[in-house]
């Protein structure tokens, strides 16, 4: 979708989305400079996310895929243009308050797992919920809960060292997960597994937009993704260029 | 709350062990730097610091113990007149030219020290054993530190000349090494056949003890006010003319000028080493970092994570420097190295090593939170 005003998404059926976005980006440029080149990686995108989905934004290498993402997530601020993440203008948010809204909405997996080595797989997902102003009761619980989600109880007391890459990649999503984010970011996160360990993240994200009504917004490359995602979004030349959905994928109406 | 900086220390000990070993390192050279300043400086001023005497009295202006020149000898006169002052006593400093008898090579400079040798003289009073000052009485009797035995080319017992004049050396001390040269004490009637026709123009300084070390300043003050008929003079307390006389030999010679720069390029050795080996170990977990921050852990509690850090990575350094440089020091007192360290001095050090690490840190922190975190993840 590229038009140039906010509007409700359009699925592949054509169906009007009803409900309010949970993500949407208006307008929204943004460009680097390379050298003394300056080089326009988004051009007047417009975006709307729904709860309870995983999107899934696919292109190839250096569309503006990450750059998107980053933005959405509010990790970077757009040159131009509003975005709106669960009724807030991220634009209007200074530095600090970017933090706060990510500490409280937001959570990340990375194609790099990015674990401490030092600390067991229950400690990884712990560590953020420290900063919530959590009581260590609760969050050892909610940690645990997490680790439950993605199956990997039996590992709670192994460091990454110990684990595989599609636990490690599972730990990191217990990690983003715990906070109980209405808002969940993946960038390339099954880019760096192999075919199981690839499908059974992807189960998970799915599950957890699903059963917790969580916005997952995906970014990859990988095409065993798409069949996989409620709603793929084609990009290219930063650009969308193309809004798919699965045919039987029904976002929630009540979006956060 | 994860103690994640000590567990990180704990679990990762190998990645830390250079940062730490620098910042030990970084102890060493300062605290052994210091102690070297303050031991071979100090000796600029032993002849004060070795004697229980609260005033010195010299002729005006004199820069250093060593420079002294002749007074009057109503000086003591003077001295004694004043109420707090309860003992006078001369001080007869000669430059002497010493030839062993032992060996064929050229003199020695040495500077001969004539005091009294009653049992209650003040000078070098806390370096000379009752026995030591009473074997001074015998004419021609002198005694050297220990470690410059060898370079007088003599023995306790050895017999020597100075500036033509027979004497032998009835006893060996630690601590009188001087600096310029070496320091021989004899009785103030042995320095003045030493020195000739110098010795009757007066003694080079009058020492005095007060009824209490707390009146020696206003003693000092009112001795200072001016004496019509007396001198010329100047008076100092003990802790300014030893203080006078190390600032002398630190700021206003060469040598001094030399070991200070000296210690400043070590301490920016050390501090650039220390800085750089934390820097390392903070972009070590760059992304880790910037995972958290991205999560919303604010950069200000990241940045609490990375002091926390530095502390641990500071204080196991400080120990270990520390331990490393008590180690030195005594190895050096005990080869006869002019060393010296104050409780004052050491904590100045390890205040400086922790600042460092602390600011190291801080850099670090600083270098990392620049960099944008969406480029950190990739």
């Amino acid at each position: 979708m590229t038009s140039s005003a906010p509007r409700p998404s359009l699925g592949a059926a054509g169906r009007v989305q009803r409900g309010t976005p949970s993500l949407q980006a208006i307008d929204l440029h943004k460009s680097f400079v390379s050298g003394v080149v300056q080089v326009q990686v988004l051009r007047q995108m417009n975006l709307s996310i729904h709860a309870g989905e995983l999107t899934l934004i696919s292109g190839p290498s250096g569309c503006g895929k990450s750059t998107l993402l980053s933005l959405l997530s509010a990790l970077q601020k757009p040159d131009s243009g509003t975005i709106r993440a669960l009724g807030k203008d991220l634009a209007s948010l200074d530095a600090r308050a970017l933090e706060r809204f990510r500490l409280h909405h937001t959570g990340f997996v990375f194609q790099g797992f990015n674990l401490f080595p030092a600390l067991t797989s229950l400690e990884q997902v712990q560590l953020p919920l420290g900063y919530l102003g959590l009581s260590a009761s609760e969050s050892l619980q909610r940690a645990q809960d997490a680790l439950d989600e993605v199956g990997l109880t039996q590992r709670a007391h192994m460091r990454p060292a110990q684990l595989s890459g599609g636990e490690k990649q599972r730990v990191a999503i217990a990690r983003a997960i715990a906070k109980s984010p209405q808002l969940l970011f993946a960038d390339e996160p099954t880019s760096a597994l192999d075919a199981d360990s690839g499908q059974r993240v992807i189960d998970i994200l799915h599950r957890i937009a699903r059963s917790h009504g969580t916005t997952v917004l995906c970014v990859s490359h990988d095409p065993r993704l798409v069949r996989h995602a409620d709603r793929v979004l084609g990009m290219e030349d930063g650009a969308i260029r193309s809004d798919w959905r699965q045919p039987d994928a029904e976002p929630e109406a009540s979006a956060a | 709350m994860i103690a994640l900086a000590r567990k990180t220390l704990i679990h990762e000990w190998r990645r830390f062990v250079p940062a730490v070993f620098a910042v030990g390192f970084s102890c060493v050279l300062l605290s052994v730097q210091a102690a070297l300043v303050l031991g071979i400086f100090g000796s600029a001023a032993v002849y004060v610091r070795a004697s229980g005497a609260d005033l010195w009295a010299g002729y005006p202006g004199t820069q250093s113990v060593n420079f002294g020149r002749a007074i009057g000898q109503d000086v003591n006169l003077r001295l004694a007149m004043d109420p707090a002052v309860t003992a006078t006593e001369p001080y007869l400093w000669v430059d002497g030219d010493w030839r062993s008898n032992q060996g064929s090579g050229g003199g020695v400079s040495v500077y001969v020290s004539g005091i009294r040798t009653a049992a209650d003289g003040m000078l070098f009073s806390r370096l000379l054993a009752p026995w030591q000052r009473a074997a001074l009485r015998d004419p021609g009797a002198v005694i050297v530190d220990r470690e410059d035995l060898s370079t007088l080319d003599t023995t306790v017992g050895g017999r020597a000349w100075i500036n033509a004049h027979p004497v032998h050396v009835v006893a060996a001390v630690d601590g009188l090494r001087g600096l310029g040269g070496v320091n021989v004490i004899t009785s103030i009637d042995s320095a003045r056949e030493i020195a000739g026709s110098e010795g009757s123009a007066g003694p080079t300084y009058v020492v005095a003890r007060t009824q209490t070390p707390a009146q020696a300043a206003q003693a000092q003050a009112r001795l200072a006010a001016g004496a019509p008929g007396f001198g010329p003079f100047e008076v100092w307390t003990a802790k300014e003319f030893a203080r006078r006389s190390q600032l002398y030999w630190l700021l206003d010679t060469g040598a001094g000028v030399a070991v200070l720069f000296m210690v400043g390029i070590v301490c920016l050795v050390g501090t650039v080493v220390t800085s750089q080996s934390l820097m390392g170990v903070v972009a070590g977990s760059a992304r880790e970092y910037a995972v958290l921050n991205a999560l919303g852990v604010s950069r200000r509690a990241l940045g609490l994570l990375v002091v926390e850090q530095a502390c641990w990575i500071g204080g196991l350094g400080l120990l270990l420097g520390g331990a490393a440089s008590a180690a030195l020091l005594v190895l050096a007192n005990t080869y006869g190295v002019p060393v010296a360290m104050t409780p004052l001095t050491a904590a100045a050090c390890a205040l400086l090593v922790g600042a460092v690490t602390l600011l190291s840190g801080l850099f670090a922190m600083r270098g990392l939170m620049a960099a944008d975190p969406a480029l950190l993840l990739r």
